[in-house]
């Protein structure tokens, strides 16, 4: 049994383990129980039995790890939760150096209350952190939040009082932080480390007390195939780092902090352990039309409808452990959103956001021949479900060439391998020996992803044809940022296509490429079952097939000029509406809004009424727009070897909002309460492996 | 006296605090400020006030002007939650706050509606100034009222 860790299991494990260790006496052989360690009466009734044997005898008891399925397991559960004595299923306790007892880690839970307007959701996300430890601990906490949000607001909860946070330039909050935390305040730093990473630091949590952390958010709800999207995401992907980058993000075992020498580090647990916090989440959804269906693929859910288009979704308890993305679909009355237009004047501007559907009547314009590039992931994160379900997408786009197509094939993981020197027709022949080599991949290994990109976009086109590259990966890589400026760079007249596979799939990485790459982004694998991966195949392929509006540009009636964002507005593609966030600074809004653009090499215009009436108002406008700004500006650093020089834009508009960015940071200090002594030992919290995800391939350990 | 206040007249309240009040170590030293509002005999529905400090000698050096590092409530159950500030005039080195009650009876006379915690540097002498930018009622009709700032008790 590893020192300072024990893995406490279920009922039924528990009477295994009652049997083996029975057994085990009976053949003269000991068990050791360790000290002052809860398992429960039933356990404890063992124990006091003698049913482990004498003191000193060692017991291992069987964990129960919950997976992304089975309402049997809930059955179990239930049963499970009348048993307050039992030990929940691998929960993870932790010793300090010296000390006797082992305690849980210091984030107890995490509270998700969400609520969406149309579109729009805010996000209030609270941490309880808590120390269990008889000193003084700094608590550190990396942990995802979705790479469009805005981080917009920060309280810090000290027993009864509540502190507002402050943005400050990055390096000032974190001096401010460090100084206050050498003289013993009590103080909280929020610092981004990837758009879709962040780290909590809580300095100075006494003994016995509790200080909570809460964090507020704004983003827009994704829409495809009339179905709206709702994601939290729970735990961060082990990611791979190129040789010689110290800029990543290390994935590390726990308690092996420092090892992986990047500059972001996250500490995993080896399955089946798993944390000892949980979350709780409840989103209230106004659609602004009736639901007609609401899901989630991922989780168990409870669904409460107080009136038709009102309805309020929680986590179900018995599925709090976070080891994968939270996602919520749900469809509404009528093909089209119900309110295309959001608007909101503010002291800044005037702001809008609008959804730009495809022309209904456009689906069936025939597509030109392609080349289709398709890119597998075959690294070691993608071992087991992963490549599994990854392979049987690309063999499904395989099949569904048609004769006037070419194709290519590419592999990576610790370098990149190809099916053939370039591009082949899509004979029958061809077809089959493709899907024989895709069916014989198998993964291990690194991520070298960028070498698979350039040998996706830089081999000479084919002027007969549209190339179209499709990448099917987890995303779990640290150089992100470099990857989506080489899409960026490289793209010329091609398109990029991100199809993400697994249950917390770098959203960043992805969607970043799809917008670098004026492409479009599906996922796969969150769902229990399989024909769903069709469905999403079958919409993905058709997005593929050809966009159905180019060229899109926006004109305002009335209201003047309009700063937006994307600048260059992505092509437009069946059943997928595409986002544009503006602002004009000066009084009036627009009362239409027009889209230009092309249909078939024709010219081809969409009007939008911005009346009231036909519009809705949420003040979480300014954010989204400042947050989309700075995604844009993001890519140009990315992009560029001189893009350093629009990171004090970057600084400025987020400063100006209040938004926390790789420039910018949250801090706040309780100038009132002044701890005894240093800042006593740092804990990191550790993550979960997420489900599916092998940490053998994936995890540095010591 | 009061039209005078009301009307945005500065109040400046002398901060040179000692490092024994406040513990200081390091080149930054750390310590709250109360903010007060008195309404006299009018409810207190929502407030704005600016605040600015300076230390002698010290504003034009990067990274050694007084900040403010967090922002709290006020005692009145109704200002007990952290007001909000604006992140756009903290760009100009002044904060305003703002804050509003929906309660049915919102506070009156003098009262803490919120707390300022400062971090400024070591050995100087920091002045705050407040103003207060406008005062209302329940149903939004303006006000008269006073604002001053007062050093909160020392650190426990």
């Amino acid at each position: 049994m590893r020192k300072g860790f024990v893995v406490a299991g279920c009922a039924f494990a528990a009477a295994v383990a009652c049997a083996l260790t029975l057994g085990s006496c009976m053949k003269g052989r000991g068990v050791l129980v360790p000290e002052a360690l809860h398992w429960g009466s039933a356990i404890d009734g063992c124990a006091d039995r003698g049913l482990f044997g004498p003191p000193g005898a060692e017991v291992w008891i069987l964990s129960q790890t919950p997976g992304p399925d089975a309402p049997a397991r809930a059955a179990t559960r239930a049963a499970e939760a009348d048993r307050a004595d039992l030990p929940r299923g691998g929960e993870l306790r932790a010793r300090l150096p010296g000390a006797a007892e082992t305690v849980v880690l210091p984030l107890k839970h995490t509270d998700v209350k969400g609520q969406v307007t149309i579109y729009v959701a805010s996000v209030r996300v609270r941490q309880e952190y808590h120390n269990p430890y008889s000193e003084k601990i700094e608590a550190i906490y990396v942990f995802p939040l979705p790479h469009d949000a805005a981080v917009r607001d920060f309280l810090m909860k000290v027993g009864e009082r509540t502190i507002r946070g402050i943005v400050r330039e990055r390096e000032e909050a974190q001096r401010l932080y460090l100084e206050a935390r050498r003289q013993g305040y009590v103080a909280s730093l929020l610092t981004e480390e990837r758009p879709n990473i962040f780290a909590q630091s809580v300095a100075n949590i006494e003994p016995g007390r509790s200080i909570d952390i809460e964090i507020a958010y704004f983003h827009t709800l994704t829409f495809s195939e009339g179905v709206y999207e709702f994601v939290f995401p729970m735990t961060v992907g082990p990611r791979y780092n190129p040789a010689g980058d110290r800029d990543g993000v290390g994935a590390v075992a726990y308690g092996a902090r420092g090892s992986s020498r990047q500059r972001t580090e996250i500490e995993y647990l080896r399955p089946p352990t798993v944390g000892s916090h949980d979350v709780s989440l409840e989103i209230e959804i106004d659609a602004g039309s009736p639901i007609r269906s609401i899901e989630s693929p991922s989780h168990e859910i409870l669904i409460e409808r107080p009136e038709e288009d009102r309805t309020v979704v929680r986590l179900n308890p018995l599925d709090s452990i976070p080891n994968r993305d939270f996602v919520l679909r749900y469809r509404v009355d009528g093909r089209d959103i119900a309110a295309a237009l959001a608007v909101h004047k503010a002291e800044s501007g005037s702001y809008f956001a609008l959804a730009v559907h495809p022309p209904l009547d456009l689906d069936e314009i025939p597509a030109p021949p392609r080349e289709m590039v398709f890119v597998l992931d075959s690294s070691g994160s993608m071992d087991g479900e992963p490549i599994a379900r990854a392979k049987g997408v690309v063999a499904g786009c395989l099949e569904r060439l048609r004769p006037a197509d070419s194709f290519h094939l590419i592999r990576f993981a610790s370098d990149a391998s190809t099916f053939s020197a370039g591009p082949l027709p899509a004979t029958r022949e061809n077809v089959r020996e493709a899907l024989a080599w895709v069916e014989n991949a198998s993964a291990g290994g690194g991520t070298e992803m960028l070498k698979a990109i350039r040998a996706a976009l830089d081999f000479p086109r084919d002027p007969r044809r549209f190339r179209v590259v499709a990448i099917f990966t987890d995303g779990y890589i640290g150089n992100d940022r470099e990857l989506i400026g080489e899409v960026e760079r490289s793209l010329g007249p091609a398109r990029v296509f991100a199809f993400g596979v697994g249950t917390s799939v770098n959203r960043f990485l992805l969607e970043g490429l799809a917008r670098a790459g004026r492409g479009a982004v599906a996922y796969a694998g969150l769902s229990r079952d399989r024909s769903e991966d069709l469905r999403e195949l079958e919409a993905f392929f058709r997005r593929i097939e050809h966009p159905v509006m180019t060229d899109l540009r926006i004109e305002l009636e009335g209201g003047g000029e309009a700063e937006a964002y994307p600048s260059r507005i992505p092509d437009l593609f069946a059943g997928r509406p595409v986002w544009v966030v503006g602002r004009l600074e000066k009084g009036a809004l627009p009362s239409t809004v027009r889209i230009l653009g092309r249909v078939g090499g024709e010219p081809r215009e969409i009007a939008i009424s911005a009346r009231p009436g036909a519009t809705f108002d949420h003040d979480a406008l300014p954010c989204v727009w400042a947050r989309a700004k700075i995604a844009e500006l993001y890519a140009r650093v990315f992009a560029s070897a001189h893009g350093f020089e629009v990171e004090p834009e970057i600084k400025r508009v987020a400063l100006e909002h209040g938004l926390v960015s790789a420039y910018t940071a949250f801090v706040a200090v309780d100038s009132l309460t002044r701890t005894a002594g240093d800042h006593g030992t740092t804990i990191s919290v550790p993550a979960n492996m997420p489900a599916g995800v092998r940490y053998e391939t994936t995890v540095c350990e010591r | 006296m009061r039209k005078m206040l009301a009307r945005g007249a500065l109040l400046f309240v002398l901060a040179a605090v000692s490092a024994r009040e406040t513990g200081s170590a390091g080149g930054i030293r750390f310590r709250a400020l109360d903010v007060f509002v008195d309404a006299g005999a009018e409810a207190l529905a929502a407030y704005q006030v600016e605040i600015s400090a300076e230390s002698d000698g010290h504003e034009a050096m990067s990274g050694t002007e007084p900040k403010i590092v967090g922002v709290e409530g006020g005692e009145p159950e109704a200002y007990a939650s952290p007001p909000y500030y604006d992140p756009a005039a903290l760009q100009g080195g002044r904060i305003v706050l703002a804050a509003f009650t929906t309660a049915d009876a919102p506070p009156r006379g003098r009262m803490r509606v919120a707390r300022i915690h400062m971090a400024e540097p070591e050995g100087t002498e920091v002045r705050c100034s407040t103003r207060l930018v406008v005062a209302a009622a329940p149903g939004g009709s303006r006000i008269e009222a006073a604002v001053e700032l007062a050093p909160t008790g020392g650190a426990r």
